[in-house]
């Protein structure tokens, strides 16, 4: 399970870096709304994925 | 006297406070005013940044006693309030009208305004609320396998976002689309040291699981992915 998770965190990481690649691409095209989107979906896989890895003790 | 002065009366005693209200002056008269007086800037542009003074040199007297309120005042007020004076006052703030040289003096102002409400973290050994049912995180001797090309990746992507934003043409959006890239980096680089650091940690069961913190922010995820990607798909 924590193995998966890891793996699911480095997955998250690496789309955020996609989003935002694609995010500021759209910004320098005029494309602004797309942009936007890209940026915020950017930023949510990046807080998901360290929210994944920080120790809790809450149960699911 | 009223609490209210009591307080300032205190606080106007202590050594930060004066600190504060001229670093924010600073900040205040290098970037702010000269946009804001600057001709071809709208009145409300003069009328928010007196207000933004205003509250740059209130924040600061309820330093020691009401912090909270102090901060919300001279940091979330200010800079309300200097962002309003920017929006309003555009012709001034064009790249061709940019001087170099005050820009510079002007991130060093607001450098010196950000450190002059600087807190003093707690000591190590101070008890945390929910420290007790944290879990346990065992010492390691090397650092896990996957971390230096995590972190090579997420610098080099920092890196090629700068390039991209470098392809835009036109001088107000580049500035921003710079802004962005740096704001972005930041966060890039953050995010994947401490990925690389807490990857493959050994934990106690309850350490890692789909709590509903996570849980909500995976939802969240794929709410605004899905339904942003089908916004602009029908929009198209």
């Amino acid at each position: 399970m924590s193995r998966a998770v890891d793996v699911f965190s480095v997955v998250l990481l690496a789309a955020a870096i996609i989003a935002f690649g694609f995010g500021v691409y759209s910004l320098s095209n005029r494309e602004d709304f797309k942009a936007l989107y890209l940026l915020v979906v950017g930023a949510l896989a990046l807080r998901a994925s360290t929210e994944l890895l920080r120790p809790r003790s809450g149960a699911a | 006297m009223t609490p209210l002065i009591e307080v300032v009366t205190r606080a106007w005693k202590t050594s930060r406070t004066p600190q504060t209200m001229i670093a924010a002056l600073l900040a205040w008269s290098i970037t702010v005013a000269p946009a804001a007086f600057a001709r071809g800037s709208a009145g409300a542009a003069r009328v928010f940044a007196v207000v933004a003074l205003l509250f740059g040199l209130a924040g600061p007297l309820f330093l020691s006693e009401r912090r909270r309120i102090g901060r919300h005042i001279g940091i979330t007020g200010f800079v309300v309030f200097a962002a309003l004076t920017w929006g309003f006052s555009l012709p001034a703030l064009h790249p061709m009208r940019l001087s170099p040289f005050r820009a510079a003096i002007g991130t060093l102002a607001w450098a010196i305004f950000a450190l002059s409400w600087r807190e003093v973290w707690p000591t190590p050994n101070a008890p945390r609320e929910g420290e007790a049912q944290a879990a346990p995180l065992p010492p390691r001797s090397s650092l896990p396998f996957m971390s230096v090309p995590i972190l090579t990746v997420s610098i080099l992507a920092t890196l090629a976002l700068v390039l991209i934003a470098f392809r835009t043409r036109e001088p107000e959006r580049g500035l921003v689309a710079q802004a962005v890239t740096v704001a972005v980096g930041a966060a890039l680089i953050t995010a994947a040291s401490s990925i690389a650091t807490t990857l493959g940690k050994e934990r106690v069961a309850s350490g890692r699981r789909f709590t509903p913190v996570v849980v909500r922010a995976l939802m969240v995820l794929v709410v605004v992915a899905v339904g942003g990607a089908l916004y602009i798909m029908f929009r198209t």
